[in-house]
């Protein structure tokens, strides 16, 4: 086995990413930035219970607290939730529905990036082994899958995941054994997740075109290995360093699809949270209630914020010469 | 009502609903004080917005409430709602006709005498015969309106022929006495509400069987509507040909210009900085406090004809039991329902409205709007009827704040035992699916407006009669011999006063067992700027704002 020269030669891609993090200062911000909101996301849980008592979907519409020695509404009677308290009940506020903003936009991130995350995996796994097939088979093959991610590629993404999301929101999908039904967060990774396949599988046939022509990748055909074999052997270990830069890249690309689309309605289904459907949550009440579009919305933002430099230095890192940019590894849409 | 007339209504109401247009009643919260009526000063330019264009100008096929208020300025039937604010202005009055009809022992016959002199307001006279025409051109244009009609005797075989030229059996009409004379195939005691839609609005004899909207046709009335711009604007400009009718007064302006603004946030701000005379639609949620405050003089709510509720299928499981239904009623939270309308419903407990005719205020059995919800007796309303854990779906549409609402709903059934999911659709498709009954919509979040001013309009949605497989009335399946003898001896009462008493005690019938759980009744907004005479105003209970009654204040 030997790997391409536009990695190092003596690192691997795993070990040349992880440097090029350490070296970098906006880099190590953006991993603790990443670990807080994936930490204090998984813990909802236990804030939920245990800080503010009460659960992401309980509406407090009627309710009182006490607030500066004063009875408070939860929610005016024109509407008007109760902005940000700073203390155990209502720390970030409470939404239309008078439920918590703060345990909503943690239980949220548990599913927006469990969504971006099962994505990205769907997007690495199915479009890295489609690209990988294209570009060693060629001809026919080549030309099938080509056309296929071309016919993928021809619609804008959000308008495709709209209407993907839209078409599937009640009936869910049948795909053989498996089954998505209707509103489950799988199905909308399933279909964030098929939507970024093209940016995966372009660039690895690209790459596996170029590795296919490596003597070593001859030498093994020569001593009579198999396609299979080849491609596990020879190939997939000289893209890998390219799927783990397009990581990154397609996790922030599935988390901001994901926000958009629940935004739009194509998403995840309320009364479940997602940054995405947070920030839908407040759009009417963008005056009188603003905590409910900017607390979901800075979080996003810090999220794909911290994801992008992540991205710019694990490419970096894997591509010292600077060759390659985000656009030119999974390209313009 | 007929099942097909029924269907058609729904369908056209449906949609009426999601506009949320208008029809109210003045008797609500008034914001705008109690300053006394301000001198008119006739004539001027005004300007208004819509924030959706009107679905047709045409008055054969304007069917949303938007395009209704626009076509009823323009557009006069035989008879006519008073214009007046709050429950007056459910009146009938004779409008092109000289008096209200008379009608025959066996409620067969309707016999109607035409104004004489009047004219179209392109000079031409008005005939008896155009009301034949009249109701033609809505049968050739399939109207959402027609199945009010239908009922005429002949009508029915005249839209099964499908003849242009053909006649209806059921209307005599005499050019020459101006007499009508209407049969009708079975008796209908809201035919008179129904010549009064402005479906019935007359146009000339020879008015194409095509959509007019373009160009509208004549009509009899305060305004013509010209200079129509589809999707974009249109103009009110005073008829020079109309002359106040004993229910029909002049329009104060010479010409109202409407343009359609869609966002609704610009809408608000234009008016309260008095770019624009007036806006008809409520504004956004997170400007209404700021309205309130700020435009006090020319800012007013007003509950409207229509009924918020949850239906409950009472064929589906869990509420086909009485006590499981009464649990829901229990812990439902009117006063925390309406924060989710910021405030614009009036909670209670009633099935009728009250604007309405036959309503009187329950003693709510499930405890009081204003009270806070007993969870823990619903909780074991539910444990005890053994159906702790059931699935419950809750459907509803997908404009606000019906999501929230449904979110209210199901979080309320899991706090009382049950396993409650929302689920909101497109509201192009809601209305098909939960009266599908292969839907099997065990809860909808649900709203209806008066088709007309009369309880029945709203009973047809409990009454047993009007059960069907698709597009059914009675989503919630509600079949019970007692309601359904109410509601057949109030409906087919001439005069709807005597019935009341009859509606009261169905009213009362839905609300005790539960048949559907009612938590308010809509408000609207009407909002103007400083120049209009604000107090002259009518927000008429079936067409919302009148727009002949706007005006300019007077100079001091």
């Amino acid at each position: 086995m030997s790997v391409l020269p536009a990695a190092s030669a003596a690192v691997s891609p795993w070990r040349a990413a992880l440097r090029g993090v350490r070296r970098n200062k906006a880099a190590i911000l953006s991993v603790i930035a990443l670990a807080l909101v994936i930490l204090s996301s998984a813990g909802a849980p236990l804030y939920a219970d245990h800080v503010a008592k009460t659960g992401p979907l309980t509406n407090h519409l009627s309710d009182y607290i006490e607030l500066d020695g004063q009875s408070t509404p939860v929610v005016e009677y024109d509407g008007v939730p109760i902005g940000p308290t700073y203390t155990g009940k209502y720390f970030l506020g409470a939404d239309g529905n008078g439920r918590d903003v703060m345990v909503r936009l943690l239980y949220g991130g548990r599913n927006s990036l469990l969504i971006g995350l099962s994505a990205t995996l769907l997007s690495l796994l199915v479009g890295g082994a489609l690209g990988i097939l294209a570009g060693y088979a060629r001809g026919a093959t080549d030309g099938l899958i080509s056309r296929a991610l071309d016919v993928l590629w021809a619609f804008p993404v959000i308008l495709l995941g709209s209407a993907l999301g839209a078409a599937t929101a009640l009936g869910g999908i049948q795909l053989g054994p498996f089954a998505l039904s209707g509103g489950s967060i799988w199905l909308i990774a399933f279909v964030v997740g098929l939507l970024n396949i093209v940016y995966i599988a372009r660039p690895i046939r690209g790459a596996v075109l170029s590795v296919g022509e490596q003597a070593y990748v001859e030498a093994a055909r020569a001593q009579g290995a198999g396609t299979f074999r080849i491609m596990r052997n020879e190939i997939f270990p000289n893209v890998s360093g390219t799927l783990l830069a397009l990581f990154p890249i397609i996790l922030t690309q599935a988390i901001a699809l994901e926000a958009a689309l629940s935004f739009l309605g194509a998403g995840v289904k309320q009364p479940k949270p997602s940054w995405g459907t947070m920030l839908d949550d407040g759009i009417d009440t963008l005056l009188a209630a603003p905590h409910l579009t900017l607390v979901p919305g800075g979080v996003l933002v810090v999220t794909i914020l911290a994801l992008t430099v992540l991205s710019d230095v694990v490419r970096d890192a894997l591509d010292p010469r600077g060759t390659k940019t985000a656009e030119t590894l999974v390209g313009a849409r | 009502m007929t099942r097909s007339r029924i269907t058609k209504t729904l369908i056209a109401l449906s949609a009426t609903a999601a506009f949320v247009g208008g029809c109210g009643s003045d008797d609500g919260d008034d914001t705008a004080g109690t300053a006394d009526k301000a001198a008119i000063q006739k004539g001027g330019t005004l300007t208004g917005y819509y924030s959706e264009a009107p679905d047709s100008l045409d008055p054969a096929l304007a069917s949303l409430v938007n395009a209704q208020t626009a076509i009823f300025a323009a557009y006069t039937p035989l008879l006519t709602y008073k214009r007046a604010s709050g429950p007056e202005g459910a009146t009938l009055e004779p409008g092109l006709a000289e008096a209200l009809p008379t009608i025959s022992s066996d409620g067969l016959t309707y016999e109607l005498t035409l104004r004489d002199g009047l004219q179209f307001s392109d000079g031409s006279p008005v005939e008896a015969s155009d009301f034949e025409y009249t109701v033609k051109r809505l049968i050739n244009l399939q109207s959402f309106g027609v199945g009010y009609y239908l009922g005429i005797d002949g009508a029915q075989k005249y839209a099964d022929d499908g003849k242009e030229a053909g006649d209806i059996s059921g209307i005599e009409a005499d050019d020459a006495t101006r007499k009508i004379t209407i049969k009708l195939a079975e008796p209908d005691a809201q035919f008179s509400y129904k010549l009064a839609l402005v479906y019935a609005g007359i146009v000339p004899s020879g008015t194409p069987f095509k959509d007019q909207t373009k160009k509208p046709p004549p009509g009899v009335g305060p305004f013509t509507i010209e200079d129509v711009k589809a999707g974009e604007s249109f103009s009110f400009v005073k008829s020079k040909t109309f002359k106040a009718l004993p229910s029909v007064p002049e329009a104060n302006a010479d010409r109202i210009d409407i343009s359609v603004v869609e966002n609704q946030r610009r809408q608000a701000q234009d008016v309260l900085a008095n770019k624009v005379d007036f806006i008809n639609d409520p504004p956004p949620a997170d400007q209404l406090r700021q309205l309130r405050e700020e435009a006090k003089g020319r800012y007013k709510e007003f509950t409207t004809n229509s009924t918020y509720y949850f239906v409950l299928n009472v064929e589906e499981k869990p509420f086909d039991n009485p006590e499981v239904r009464k649990a829901l009623a229990t812990a439902v939270d009117e006063g925390a329902l309406a924060r989710l309308f910021s405030g614009l419903l009036e909670p209670d407990c009633n099935f009728l409205p009250p604007g309405m005719t036959g309503y009187k205020k329950l003693t709510c059995p499930f405890g009081e709007p204003t009270a806070k919800p007993d969870i823990a007796k619903a909780k074991q309303m539910i444990t005890d009827a053994g159906v702790a854990g059931q699935e419950v779906t809750v459907w509803s549409d997908d404009g606000d704040p019906s999501p929230q609402v449904a979110n209210y709903l199901a979080d309320t059934l899991n706090q009382i035992g049950l396993k409650a999911e929302p689920k909101s659709i497109d509201g192009q498709t809601f209305y098909e699916s939960v009266t599908d009954q292969s839907t099997k919509a065990q809860v909808t979040v649900f709203n209806w407006f008066q088709d007309y001013p009369h309880p029945a309009s709203f009973f047809a949605n409990v009454d047993g009669n009007n059960i069907t497989k698709t597009f059914n009335v009675d989503i919630g399946n509600v079949n019970d011999d007692a309601l359904n003898a109410l509601i057949e001896e109030g409906d087919k009462q001439l005069d709807v006063k005597a019935a009341a008493p009859t509606y009261e005690q169905a009213d009362k019938a839905v609300v005790d067992n539960a048949f559907l759980v009612p938590y308010g009744h809509r408000k609207l907004t009407v909002i103007t700027s400083d120049r209009i005479a604000f107090d002259n105003a009518v927000f008429s209970p079936v067409y919302s704002l009148d727009f002949a009654s706007l005006g300019l204040k007077a100079a001091e």
